[in-house]
């Protein structure tokens, strides 16, 4: 089956999914009951947006010869997402019993191995992608303006992990769980600042649709940054029912980061089709093209 | 064509795209005011230039609305070169450089200006012998070969497979 999915559906997506998880969302602060439907939204969203995206990854690396950086790259963003994905199971393992803490249920705050695993993997993809986009000279030399929102990534990470007591998993017993939580906004900033990188290589490259591709790829990791910051900047509690803004807005930025992610895959999927189908005009008419091209050369030679 | 005058077809083109060295744009704008068959030559280069961008433009829109009209305009776009009559030099048919921009113009819309131009670059260094500094014939299928390894890289086997397609295509009319 040739999946050619249009960007529009991801669209689509996106908007279905963060109007379903708002509206539970404010419906929670009325009726506490909504809340189980926002954490099920929720991580239905996640894992569709994941799951495509690793099926989406895995294509696009297949695309590529073996032992390229590129195929490693997208091999290890499909890995990124499926790690994601698991992350996602294995919460709602928990969140479907009502075991919502991880200081009363331990085991919970397990999820932080997916997190930084996802990551550390995120990041290897990233910096091979952009280590092959140097042998087309593209993000060679990176410009005032992306240090300084480099400089921007790195000075948000120490007021983040001061602000740890927010985080979900802040008051875990488990001192291995709390240590991978505060490394989590560090792990994150690095992929976020190669993000900024690849939007360079985007500016660089001009238009099409692997420049879309990197546009969404860095959007998506700013706005997963923006969601940590957020909650570690809004208020204690990520888990509140309610529509205030504590529980709203990184709500909003985590599943929109999700789905622009998958939206980069999409464009760069639609890439490959797209030279797949004149690939196909060429060889399914190349004698007719031939004699056009003989016509042609007859003409200006008389 | 001006290798008497020392400048080379590409050095002219990337003079047009202001992509040259200050220094050799300063060589060439010291010639230019000496030199009025050089200066005829550069106006025939800005018509022709003129051409290649308003049908490259046409490619660009075509290929975000749709898949596969590229092919069938990158046939109308040598065709409407022929058709105006504009040549950079009289009495030849495809010039090699001519078919380097007819490469890029089928790379724009797909892998976007600047990393087309980086890709045709690149190719054109690891193509050319020492000393040289254009494409030539004798060497157009190792530009070729170079350009869609190059771009496969980053692009994925389609694109490689496409160059290989479309520029063994266009040997067929360079001389």
């Amino acid at each position: 089956m040739r999946l050619k999915p249009p960007p529009g559906l991801v669209g689509w997506g996106l908007a279905l999914c963060l109007f379903l998880c708002v509206t539970t969302q404010v419906l929670s602060g009325i009726e506490p009951a909504w809340r189980t439907a926002t954490i099920v939204l929720l991580a239905v969203s996640h894992f569709t947006a994941n799951v495509s995206s690793g099926v989406l990854g895995r294509r696009i690396a297949l695309d590529h010869d073996k032992g390229t950086l590129m195929r490693l790259a997208w091999n290890l963003i499909t890995l990124a997402v499926l790690v994601n994905a698991c992350r996602v199971v294995f919460e709602v393992a928990f969140q479907s019993t009502g075991r919502l803490d991880s200081a009363l249920h331990p085991a919970l705050g397990l999820r932080q191995i997916f997190v930084a695993s996802s990551f550390l993997i995120l990041t290897g993809a990233l910096g091979a992608m952009w280590s092959a986009f140097t042998t087309l000279q593209l993000g060679i030399r990176l410009r005032a303006i992306d240090w300084a929102l480099i400089g921007c990534v790195v000075f948000l990470v120490p007021p983040v992990i001061w602000n740890r007591q927010t985080m979900g998993d802040s008051g875990s017993p488990w001192a291995i769980v709390r240590y991978l939580q505060i490394s989590g906004p560090i792990l994150l900033a690095i992929p976020a600042s190669m993000g900024i990188v690849l939007y360079r290589v985007s500016e660089e490259m001009g238009e099409g649709r692997m420049a879309l591709t990197l546009k969404c790829l860095a959007g998506s990791l700013a706005l997963r940054l923006s969601a940590l910051a957020a909650a570690a900047f809004l208020g204690p509690d990520g888990n509140a029912a309610g529509a205030s803004a504590t529980s709203l807005v990184p709500m909003v930025f985590y599943i929109t980061a999700h789905w622009i992610f998958l939206l980069g895959l999409v464009h760069r999927w639609r890439l490959s089709h797209q030279t797949t189908d004149l690939i196909e005009r060429y060889e399914s008419d190349q004698e007719n093209q031939l004699t056009l091209l003989a016509q042609r050369t007859h003409k200006s030679a008389n | 064509m001006n290798t008497e005058h020392s400048i080379t077809e590409a050095q002219w083109m990337e003079y047009l795209n202001g992509t040259l060295t200050e220094a050799a744009c300063a060589r060439i704008r010291s010639h230019l005011e000496i030199c009025e068959e050089c200066r005829g030559m550069l106006n025939q280069l800005r018509e022709w230039e003129s051409v290649v961008i308003e049908e490259v433009s046409r490619l660009k829109v075509t290929a975000t609305r749709s898949t596969g009209e590229i092919d069938v305009l990158a046939e109308k776009f040598l065709r409407s070169i022929r058709e105006n009559g504009i040549r950079p030099i009289q009495g030849s048919t495809l010039k090699p450089v001519e078919a380097v921009r007819l490469l890029r113009a089928l790379l724009d819309p797909l892998c976007g200006a600047g990393a087309a131009r980086n890709a045709v670059r690149l190719a054109t260094e690891q193509s050319c012998r020492a000393g040289e500094q254009d494409v030539s014939v004798p060497n157009w299928g190792l530009f070729v070969r170079n350009l869609s390894k190059n771009v496969g890289y980053v692009y994925g086997s389609p694109a490689r497979v496409l160059i290989e397609r479309v520029g063994s295509l266009v040997a067929a009319e360079i001389h």
